[in-house]
Formats: C-alpha cells, structure tokens, sequence
C-alpha cells in the first residue's frame, strides 16, 4: 500500500511559492506567501497571476488560452514540469504533503527570464523532421485527398501535441545531451506524419528521425508519463524503428529476389 | 547551460533575431535600418497562410513572420467547431445557400460580392488545407465529412473532433516550418511608421532583449487578431487578444470598421468565460432554465439550440432578466444538458468539453448539467479594407487578414464555422496582394519609423523609471472589462452608452498616469500588459462610440432603445478613424447588398 496522507484542510497555514528567477544576468530565487483564499479551488496559473498583479509585477511567464490548448504556460513545480492552467496548485500543495512548492522554468531550454524559455531552436529541431506529409500523386491540391477514419484515428493521438515543451524539459535522454538528439514532441511529429496514410513517403520523415537520435531513445517513458495529453512518444518511436526495420527487410528480400533470379 | 551557447550559433536557420544581419535574404540592411520584403505580424491560421502564399507565389523575396510571443500561442488554436465550406451539392447545397446564410446570419450588414466570392473559395482551401495534411473528420468513403452547425441551413462545417482549430493551426505550423517559413517570435508590434501617406515600417519591441528598434518592409500584412479582450474576463479568447494591429492601424490612419460589432458566444462557462463549443449543441445539448425549460422554443423554434448564436446569446440573457435563470448579478447562469445523449460519443467525440467542464466548474458533463452564460468571443469589426481581392488597406502597402480585417464578411454577426475559412480565404488573398506589390515596390527611407522607435525608447523610459503601482494597470484593467461588460453587452441603450463612453474618456486618462515599476527591459512583461492595456482602452472608445451611433438592433448589437433593424439609415458600415489630436471621428460607408435586398431575420 502506499502511504497517500494528504494534509488535511486548513492544517498548512501559509502557501509558500519559491520562484527561481533570472532578471537577463542575475539568478536569483524569489519567496512569496499566499493564504489558503489565494489558493483554494485555484489554478497555478490563476495564482501566478495573482502574484504577478499584486505582489511582484516583475515576475515573467508566458500563458495565452488559460484552456491547455496553446502550450504556453509549462513550468516545473518542484522539478516537475505541468501546464499552470491545467493543474489545481492546491491539490499539488497537498499531494506532495508540502507547504512550500519550488517553480523553476522547464529545463532543456534556454531561459530567457524568469520562467521563460527560447523556443528558437526547439522550432528549428521540429522543422528538421519536416513535419509537412509528402503528397500521393493521386491526391491533389484541388481536390483534396481521400482518407478512411480508422486512418485518421490512428494518427490522431499524435495530433493532440500543443507544443508544450513538457517532454523535453523531462525527457532521459534529451536532458543527458542535447546535441545527438531531439525535442521528444518533434519523434511524435514525424511519427504522425509517417503513418498519414495521406503520406506518399513515409520513410522521409524517418530519416530525418535516425539522423537526429532516433535509435537513441532509452524508452524510460516518462514523456508519456508527464505528456498534459498522454501522447505515447516512446512507443510513436517503437513504431518509426519498425517502420525503417520493415522496409529494410523488404529491401532486402527485393534485393535477394533479383539476384536468385539472375541467371548465373 | 555552456553547450547552448554553441549548439545556438548553428542552429539559427529557421528563426531570427532582428540583429541577424548575417542571414542573407531575409532581414537584411536597408539603408540606416534593417528590412524585409515582406512582414506578417501574427502567426495564426491567417498570418501562417498569408506566409505560405507569399513563399509560393514569390520564393525570391524575404517574407518574415511576426509573432508576440511563441508562434502557436493563438486563437486559431481555441477554435472548436469546424470550417464551413461546399465541398458539394449534398441536398442541394450551393455557394448561394452559404452566402445566403451568411448574408442573414450577418443581418443583411454583409458585403455581398466578395462574400460570394469567399463562398467559391472556401471549398479551395479547404481541400488544399487536406492536401497539406490537416486532420478531417471522413465520410464511410473517405471523403471529409461535415456536421450541423448554428445558422446553416445545409450540412457543410468540416471538421475534427471539437479541436479543429487546433488541428488547423498546427497543420500551418508544420507546413510552415517545412518549407522554411522565417519566424519572428517574441517581437511585440508598437506602431506602424506611415510617410506622407506611404508605408515607411513598424516598430517592434524585442520582447526577449527590450531593444525597440524600426523594421521596414515593402508590404505588411496585419493578421494579429480580434480585441474581445476589452470585455476581459468575460471573454473566451485568449490574454493576448487585445487587438495590437488595430490599434497601430488607427493609430498610422487607417480606419476600424463596424467595431460595434462584436459577437458573443451563448454557451461560456460561468468563471471565466471559457467556450464551451457549439459542437456541444451539435452533437445534442439542451438549454434549460431553472423551470426545466427548454426555452429556445420561445425565440428559435424551428432551430431551438441550433440558432444562431445573436438570438441563443440574448435568449439565456432574457431569461436570465426575467427570473428564470439561476443565481444572481456576476454569478447569474442556465444549464447545458448533455445527460441525456451517449455518454461513449461525447466522451470520444467532444474531450474538450468534458476537460473544460471539469476544470472551471468542476462538473463532469456526462452526469450533471454545466453553468453556462453567454461571453465575448469574437469581433466581426476590424481593420477597413479598400479593395477585397487583395485585402489591400487605404493605404497602399497595408495589408490585412483574419480577424484583424473588416471585409466586410460576418456583417453584424458571423455565422458559426466561418471564421477559420475566413483566416484561410482572406489570408491567402492578402499573400497575393502583398506579393504582387512587393514585387514593384521599393522601400521607403525609414525615417519616420526611426523617429517612432526613438519616441517609443523614451516612453519606455518614462513609464518603467518611476515607482508607481502595477496593481493599479491591473485594477484599471479589470474595470474597463467590467464596465464594458456592463455597458456595452448582449444589451445595450443610450443611457448606458453615453455613460460608458464618459467612463472610458475618464479610464483613458488614469491611463496616461500609470507607471509599470519594472525598469529591466528583458522580457517585461509587465511592460507588454501596459502596452497591451492602451490598446484595449483605445479599441474600447472606438466600440463605444460607434454602438452610440447605431441606434437601431442588428445582429450581435441589440439597443433596448431601438430593437428594430433600421436599413433606411443603417445599412451602412460603421467607420471610426483616430484624429491627430486624439478625438475620434465616427463616419458611415454603404453596405453592398446587390444579391439579396434585406429581409425580415428569422430563425
């Protein structure tokens, strides 16, 4: 059995946030005390604002659609990285039987200021694996292309990635080294785009995936694991490696073919 | 982080900083100044497709897209329900039944040449849009299917899911970032520096450094979006929505049309207004009073959930007047039902709304009924536009597109599912327009939007330098949404008007005395929300002042004072412009009724 106390209400009298901060040249952490009512029935991202209008308009972080669907307002708490607007900042105080909770900026980025992070090269990462499908010769920009549901169902969990960053900022391998690998989001891009039965080519996708890291993944899983819609990146990169096994087996077998063929 | 520093100086092709002058062929020297041929601010569904436009029509010139922040931070990604378009003739289905809808939907306030014109293009893109590889939902034989939607009288919203401008925004995205689209991100638009009636450049903020510095173009392209966020808190779009292009359009001279016209969404959640989609009422929803009515029996009753969203919006509100809501003030609501449809469907076809039901009002929606009361959610007003083929401005070299711009195409309300074909269909005529120009034009000196910069640097100065009290923009935020909510909501009348529009005169002017205590210009956020925040307060003037001016009910502006629709006097456009001196000018401009003379709106 596991030991699940959760405090009991009113038993923690002041909600602490710490904030690790960055002004552009100094790292510095910032300290603020919040009542159960600032608290209570809360977002993270509700309290931030909170903190922001009337404590320290001088704390930065970025947030947009406040419905978890823009992926602008990912942080750590504690070293977890969780989309602000979607997660009840009592219940965190609360499960991590805590009265103080550590805010940091998701990590395996560049940080900007506060908890703000640079998405230049995060993009660029994404664009290598030229997330676009490569057109069928039979579809056409006029008239569209034809597609079965059940195809489009199995693409579409891929789909639901708003671009967070949560899986970079928490993924195994990425965190070891960022320079023989990828963003774990960019695998679940080339992963949809690879299996769109409206694409021509899958495997052009795939191989922008194994020259950026792709046999590398050490499937701890954990993107799936703190992904806000539980896109299963770690097994898109099961399915991209059979993909280029498979193909590498019917190019073999075309290969034996022709030479059992050839007269001798 | 030491191998950042590193790993950043290679990995700088697909994305910029203004001070890249070693990136050939996009932003480059320009005389004093730096430039580009041409610039898109905004990178939602409307900015993202002017940009792939440009990129085909004109590979040779340098197209840059702005964003305010990170580029798929927009409102394109909110949008739920679907695309309208003929895709074909199903029951009889025809351009002229969706600009008919369209027309009546708007309240005879469209234009209606170029909104057929809009109708033959919308099937267009949505079939490239399929060819680019966005997700639809299919028909048995593969072919991409459409659901029932508020105010259309045929089967032709396209969809997926109840995510479909998510899905929309990031097929953008990827095909964007695959065919090497530049993106500008975390640069703030301030101003556009206009010279002796020719574009000279804007002026952006890097938000990530503070440097305010001019940027010029041979054609821009405004695409940043409505300003629902006048309403503040009781809107369902984005924090970012504040209008930014409209009011630097106003501010260089251009014109904001029909800024009356602003539609609200019936089905908000109570704390917030979050939307909740019409693909709720689609899939089934009822509306209940606290008599455990359905009462669009008495406003819509052929269409009964499925009205337009003007007539649902002002019914919940009326019920809400006459008792039969529940709760009271701020906290008044009614009920959306979905007990009684397939708890497997709504759970797999419409995630989003079970999501957002548990998370503002903690309800799960396949077993109790949600709080819900209209909320701000889109503006049908925007920048004018003086010639729609091109979705050319007044002023030559100004383009724009979305929900920035006033064709006028949603008249005095849009119809549901029209707005993401709009960001597609003006979006790729405003990348035609902007390409065919750029190609002849030359840049301008750039003096002008030096000299904005300049002021702008000192204004940066002056407001962050002092101590002052963040708390008071905030509160002064928080009241205009408020006020206007008021004032200037579902309804409206002249008392209220006259009274809001000497508020916001008086808001303006504490305006004036606020100071942001946060001198560091490294991502100031602080700073974005003031800037953001006199945007607003002039957006919300130009609102006020023209909903004074309509004294008549049309679509989304209904007077108490006047519910009828008045064609003899108000078949015409609102149009306000922004004096040198800072008062603003109410004028009005005929509306093209040349298909369909204006008839009696009823559903």
């Amino acid at each position: 059995m596991f030991p699940c106390i959760l405090l009991k209400s009113g038993s923690i009298e002041m909600f602490v946030l710490e904030v690790k901060r960055f002004d552009g040249s100094r790292h510095y952490q910032s300290h603020y005390e919040l009542t159960e009512a600032c608290v209570r029935g809360k977002t993270l991202l509700a309290v931030l604002q909170y903190v922001k209008q009337e404590m320290d308009p001088t704390l930065n972080f970025t947030s947009n659609c406040r419905t978890a669907i823009c992926g602008s307002c990912a942080v750590r708490v504690n070293d977890s990285a969780v989309l602000a607007c979607d997660t009840d900042i009592e219940m965190l105080y609360r499960s991590y039987e805590t009265d103080t909770l550590t805010l940091s900026p998701l990590a395996n980025f560049p940080v900007i200021s506060d908890l703000v992070v640079n998405w230049d090269d995060a993009l660029e990462h994404l664009g290598r694996i030229h997330p676009a499908i490569v057109p069928k010769k039979e579809s056409h920009q006029e008239t569209g292309c034809l597609q079965l549901q059940e195809d489009l169902n199995r693409i579409l969990p891929a789909w639901d990635c708003i671009l967070c960053g949560i899986c970079a900022s928490q993924c195994t391998r990425y965190s070891q080294n960022h320079n023989d690998y990828l963003e774990p989001f960019a695998f679940a891009h080339a992963w949809r785009t690879a299996f769109d039965s409206r694409n021509a080519d899958p495997l052009f996708s795939c191989r922008a995936a194994v020259e950026n890291g792709l046999w590398r993944c050490v499937h701890c899983s954990i993107c799936m694991h703190v992904c806000p819609n539980a896109i299963n990146v770690a097994e898109d990169i099961v399915d991209l490696r059979k993909l280029i096994l498979e193909n590498r087996k019917q190019k073999n077998r075309h290969f034996h073919q022709k030479s059992a063929n050839q007269p001798s | 982080m030491l191998d950042s520093l590193s790993r950043r100086a290679f990995l700088r092709a697909a994305t910029i900083t203004l001070a890249a002058l070693a990136l050939p062929g996009h932003v480059r020297a320009v005389g004093q100044a730096q430039g580009c041929d041409i610039l898109i601010i905004g990178s939602g569904a409307a900015g993202l497709r002017c940009a792939l436009e440009c990129l085909k029509l004109a590979p040779e010139l340098s197209t840059v897209v702005v964003s305010k922040g990170m580029v798929s931070r927009c409102a394109t990604c909110m949008a739920a329900g679907g695309m309208n378009a003929v895709l074909g003739s199903v029951d009889g289905d025809s351009f002229e039944r969706h600009l008919f809808d369209t027309v009546k939907g708007g309240d005879y306030l469209v234009d209606q040449t170029l909104t057929h014109a809009f109708c033959v293009e919308a099937p267009k893109q949505i079939r490239q849009l399929d060819y680019w590889g966005m997700p639809f939902a299919r028909t048995q034989d593969g072919f991409v299917k459409s659901r029932p939607f508020g105010g259309s009288s045929r089967l032709r919203t396209h969809y997926c899911k109840d995510k479909t401008g998510h899905y929309l925004s990031h097929a953008l995205l990827d095909m964007a970032l695959s065919e090497g689209v530049k993106l500008l991100m975390d640069h703030e638009l301030l101003d556009i520096a206009v010279e002796d009636g020719h574009l000279d450049g804007v002026v952006l903020r890097d938000v990530r450094t503070g440097e305010i510095a001019p940027l010029l173009c041979r054609c821009l392209v405004l695409a940043t979006g409505g300003y629902t966020r006048i309403f503040w808190n009781r809107t369902s779009t984005p924090f970012g929505a504040s209008g930014d292009g409209i009011a630097a359009a106003l501010r260089c001279g251009l014109t904001f049309c029909d800024s009356e016209m602003i539609q609200f969404h019936p089905t908000g959640v109570l704390h917030g207004g979050t939307l909740i989609s019409e693909a709720a009422r689609s899939a089934g929803a009822y509306l209940v009073n606290n008599k455990g009515e359905r009462f669009m029996q008495r406003y819509a009753p052929k269409r009964m959930e499925l009205g337009p969203r003007d007539i649902l919006a002002r019914a919940i509100e009326t019920e809400i007047a006459e008792g039969r809501g529940f709760g009271s003030g701020d906290e008044a609501y009614v009920l959306l039902d979905m007990r009684h449809l397939d708890r497997k469907k709504v759970a797999t076809g419409l995630p989003q709304i079970v999501h957002l039901a548990k998370l503002f009002e903690n309800t799960d929606i396949l077993r109790e009924p949600l709080k819900i009361r209209p909320t701000a959610h889109y503006s049908m007003g925007g920048i004018g536009v003086a010639r729609w083929q091109t979705m050319e401005t007044e002023m030559a070299g100004i383009f724009t597109c979305g929900e920035a711009s006033c064709v006028s195409l949603h008249g005095a309300n849009r119809l549901g599912g029209n707005s993401l074909t709009d960001t597609v269909v003006t979006g790729k005529w405003a990348g035609q327009g902007a390409c065919q120009r750029a190609k002849k034009v030359n840049f301008a000196s750039g003096k002008k939007a030096a000299a904005l910069a300049a002021a702008w640097r000192e204004r940066f100065q002056q407001v962050t330098a002092g101590q002052g009290n963040a708390s008071e923009m905030y509160a002064l935020r928080e009241n205009l949404g408020q006020q206007l909510w008021n004032n200037l909501g579902i309804f409206r009348d002249e008392e209220r008007l006259k009274q809001l529009n000497a508020v916001l005169g008086e808001l303006w002017e504490s305006y004036g005395q606020v100071r942001v205590p946060n001198a560091n210009p490294i991502y100031n956020t602080a700073f974005t929300d003031y800037v953001e925040l006199g945007n607003l307060l002039l957006l919300a003037r130009c609102a006020a002042l023209a909903a004074q001016g309509r004294k008549e009910s049309r679509g989304a502006h209904w007077r108490i004072d006047f519910p009828k629709r008045d064609d003899e006097k108000f078949l015409t456009h609102s149009v306000v412009r922004l004096g040198a001196g800072g008062d603003l000018d109410l004028s009005w401009k005929k509306v093209d009724v040349s298909l369909y003379p204006p008839k009696e709106r009823k559903y």
